[in-house]
């Protein structure tokens, strides 16, 4: 439970609020590259709750700007691309990607009224098929080079949704292993009965009411600090401790991105604040080829825009992102977070408060928060749990002879909950 | 760049703000004519940042009255129409175009309670296929009876669309000539010829940026009904009608357009602070010496100002500006513009705003408010290269105005 003034101190995201700084010292992702074409050169964007417009000059420069002419305020998301930056719909002004006014054509010849016009504009990197945004303090850090970004040889794809609620309840969740068994299992064979024929539903229904409706059980849940951020883990009744659930487990990056995965499938779930009650959640996905399998050389990497809604207005939930989204969605706006109940399972969650509570001080001190990176250190490698790694027969990849060691925080679960709901 | 005041002061009009206050003395149209009729016999109307029920009797009265019946507040856009006025759907409380209400058939006979009801209501008269409104102080000024509101023998149309954008971003525009270049020319060709196969589109050349015909100068005076906007442009001479003649706006906000046999009036009929209807009237003359039929009745549409995507429409003209005013957000930023030497016009118009709201708030009467009957006849317009009903020469009346300096101008040279 905390106080108001601590769950805003987390939540927050513009620019001069604590955590709205410290979200500007990490580059997000604002766009796929492929979402700025000839068709539709400029995209409207919100990022820390500032308007901001998205564009790629004719030359292929890409600008992030403030969305307002100079002149007389016209959105330039209608501007026309032109080989030196965005041309305002309504008089032609033309801005590049520094935000510089570099032609006022109605102007007098000779006047230097441009050079007093400039625009707030944002540094961007392309990496990935991604279009990355930084909003903070000068000099930029480095954009991290993750693995999966770099990979070559794979297939990838983005999926990018709008979700109406605060940043902070998707990171919550991520460090929660317990919600799998509850709002996957349980809740989700519920939901996806409700959406079945009536003839199927009975099924359904016995299926909810069986031992295993649940799943495997975790009989502990353990959590890691590491350079970048927290690492999760999970031990399975009937596994031991050497098992890869326990013995390597998988990342969550500070301060917005989950890496998640299995078999050869890779993902980051980034869950990058549009302002203080929405997020847009930009899913980056990545197949490895199985043993022996050659993929087709890969073209621009797409984006699938997904709704987070049903026609009738009710929230997606018949697959496992969509679960999750929901949770989050129902959650609240800004979860009143003075009125909850922590309780055994979320030690994890409150690992991650007291790490934003000190990241938030170091950077007030003057430091460089975690997982800020001032030296391009080539393609960083993560942790990801019984996933096969390009060039690795076996699962674990890098990281498959990990010691068994104790996590930094860990928490035994109650025995299993036993069946009376059956 | 203004202050936030300022902007607030010459932008906002809820009653009883300074703006609100100067735009209700004048008349604006609320609705076509056909727009309330037996099938739809009310409508209901924001106007001024007031929400109002608009009806037509069974008799052909019009009525534009406070929404909520004063008995349990039900909606009257919902109401019966009567010989008399408009009848609540809830209780049968009838009530007339005055706001008086005549009939309360559940009271019991005798009582005198209805004569102590009376809701809000606005005086409005119908012209040319329009029904106007005034909202302002008693005596009600007289409706103009411009030109092309009364002339026969023409083919009129109206068309309207609700916009989120203040009222004044409109007029902006409409004292800024150089933006035809741009908007219209250059964005909109751009926007056309993406849309349109090859072969079929605008000439748009990005090289040359497409652009027409270069602005030489602009020019503005004042004149007794608000401004009259001039442009020389390059091959020509000072001669030519679009610098000797021009085209008005109407003071606070009309544009009066016209080339060849058509003219029009742009109306930026203002709903609240933050959404402005924009209602086109159009009025078509025949060569000399064809005659029409006659209309029954004026046509109305209502335009889409969206396209399937979500993106402003932009494929005609209006639409263009349409798009402009609504990409300058609900109320432009005013304090944060950067106006130029082709602004020179827009200063003008916030001067003259300010001028007269100044004038009402010393009680006096601002511009183009009309009292004298006897001017108050047909009148004329002056629009460049633009045919008369009768003439088979361009300029009309004014053909023969001659070749003075504007009182304000820009050289873009």
């Amino acid at each position: 439970m905390l106080s108001a003034a601590q769950n805003e101190r987390l939540t927050q995201t513009s620019k001069g609020t604590p955590m709205g700084e410290l979200l500007r010292r990490y580059w997000h992702p604002v766009a796929g590259s492929i979402e700025l074409n000839e068709e539709n050169p400029t995209k409207e964007i919100r990022l820390l709750a500032e308007d901001l417009v998205l564009f790629r000059s004719t030359k292929g420069v890409v600008g992030l700007i403030e969305p307002s002419c100079a002149h007389r305020k016209a959105n330039l998301s209608y501007g026309v691309p032109e080989p030196e930056g965005i041309r305002c719909a309504y008089h032609g002004w033309l801005f590049d990607e520094t935000g510089a006014c570099v032609d006022q054509p109605s102007e007098p010849a000779g006047s230097r009224f441009k050079e007093k016009v400039q625009l707030k504009a944002y540094p961007v990197e392309e990496l990935g098929g991604v279009i990355w945004a930084y909003l903070g303090p000068s000099p930029a850090p480095v954009l991290p080079r993750w693995d999966i970004l770099t990979w070559e040889g794979v297939e990838k794809f983005i999926v990018s949704m709008e979700l109406p609620c605060n940043w902070l309840q998707c990171m919550d969740n991520s460090l929660d292993p317990v919600h799998f068994e509850w709002l996957h299992n349980y809740w989700g064979s519920y939901v996806m009965g409700q959406e079945k024929p009536a003839e199927e539903r009975e099924e359904w229904k016995l299926r909810m009411q069986s031992e295993n409706a649940r799943g495997r059980h975790e009989v502990k849940v353990g959590f890691d600090r590491f350079e970048y951020g927290v690492i999760k883990r999970r031990l399975l009744e009937n596994d031991t401790e050497d098992n890869e659930w326990w013995r390597i487990g998988h990342p969550v990056l500070f301060p917005n991105t989950l890496r998640v995965g299995q078999g050869r499938s890779f993902s980051f779930q980034i869950r990058v604040p549009m302002d203080d009650t929405h997020t847009h959640h930009f899913v980056y996905r990545v197949r490895v080829p199985n043993p022996g399998e050659v993929l087709p050389e890969q073209g621009p990497i797409r984006v699938d825009f997904e709704n987070v809604y049903k026609p009738n207005g009710r929230i997606r939930a018949d697959w496992v992102l969509g679960q999750d989204q929901s949770a989050w969605i129902i959650q609240g706006p800004i979860t009143d977070r003075t009125d909850e109940h922590l309780g055994a399972t979320d030690v994890g969650i409150i690992l991650y408060r007291k790490l934003i509570n000190e990241q938030l001080k170091i950077m007030e001190d003057g430091g460089d928060p975690i997982n800020v990176h001032r030296t391009d250190k080539g393609p960083i490698f993560l942790q990801q749990e019984h996933s096969f790694y390009p060039g690795y027969t076996e699962t674990g990849g890098p990281f498959r002879d990990m010691p068994v060691t104790a996590p930094d925080v860990e928490m035994e679960l109650a025995e299993k909950i036993s069946a009376d709901f059956a | 760049m203004l202050t936030q005041a300022q902007n607030d002061r010459i932008t906002r009009v809820a009653p009883g703000t300074p703006m609100g206050n100067l735009m209700r003395r004048y008349w604006h149209p609320v609705a076509a004519s056909v727009e309330v009729n037996e099938e739809n016999p009310t409508k209901k109307v924001r106007l001024l940042g007031e929400d109002l029920v608009l009806f037509r009797s069974t008799k052909g009265v019009v009525g534009l009255i406070e929404p909520s019946c004063p008995h349990r507040k039900a909606n009257l856009s919902y109401g019966v129409p009567e010989p008399e006025g408009i009848r609540c759907a809830y209780h049968g409380w009838l009530f007339d175009e005055t706001g008086a209400c005549v009939d309360q058939p559940s009271e019991p006979a005798g009582s005198r309670f209805k004569d102590k009801v009376k809701i809000k209501a606005y005086r409005t008269e119908e012209i040319g296929g329009l029904i106007f409104a005034y909202m302002g102080p008693e005596p009600a000024p007289l409706l103009p009876n411009w030109d092309i509101l009364t002339w026969t023998n023409v083919t009129r149309t109206i068309n309207s669309v609700d916009m989120p954008a203040n009222w004044l971003q409109c007029m902006d525009n409409s004292l800024d000539p150089v933006h035809f270049q741009w908007l219209h020319r250059y964005w909109g060709g751009w926007n056309i010829a993406r849309k349109l196969p090859a072969g079929e589109g605008h000439d748009f050349d990005r090289a040359t940026l497409s652009r027409g015909r270069e602005h030489v100068k602009v020019g503005f005076d004042r004149f007794e009904h608000g401004i009259v906007k001039r442009r020389l442009l390059e091959g020509e001479t000072e001669d030519d009608q679009w610098w000797r003649i021009g085209h008005p706006i109407l003071f606070p906000n009309i544009l009066r357009v016209a080339q060849d046999r058509w003219h029009s009036f742009q109306y930026r009929i203002p709903i609240d602070d933050t959404h402005t209807k924009h209602m086109l009237y159009t009025v078509v003359v025949p060569e000399p010496g064809v005659t029409v039929a006659e209309q029954e009745f004026v046509p109305y549409v209502e335009r889409e100002l969206y396209d399937e995507k979500g993106r402003l429409n932009n494929m005609i003209v209006p639409a263009q500006d349409e798009a402009a005013w609504v990409m300058q957000g609900p109320i432009t930023d005013r304090t944060t513009e950067h106006l130029g030497v082709t602004d020179v016009g827009i200063i003008l118009f916030r001067k003259m705003i300010n001028e007269n709201l100044q004038i009402v708030e010393d009680g006096g009467e601002p511009i183009n408010v009309h009292r004298d009957p006897e001017k108050n006849v047909a009148m004329m317009l002056a629009t460049e290269h633009t045919y008369y009903p009768g003439d088979d020469f361009t300029g009309g009346p004014f053909a023969d105005k001659p070749l003075v300096p504007p009182q304000v101008e820009a050289s873009m040279q």
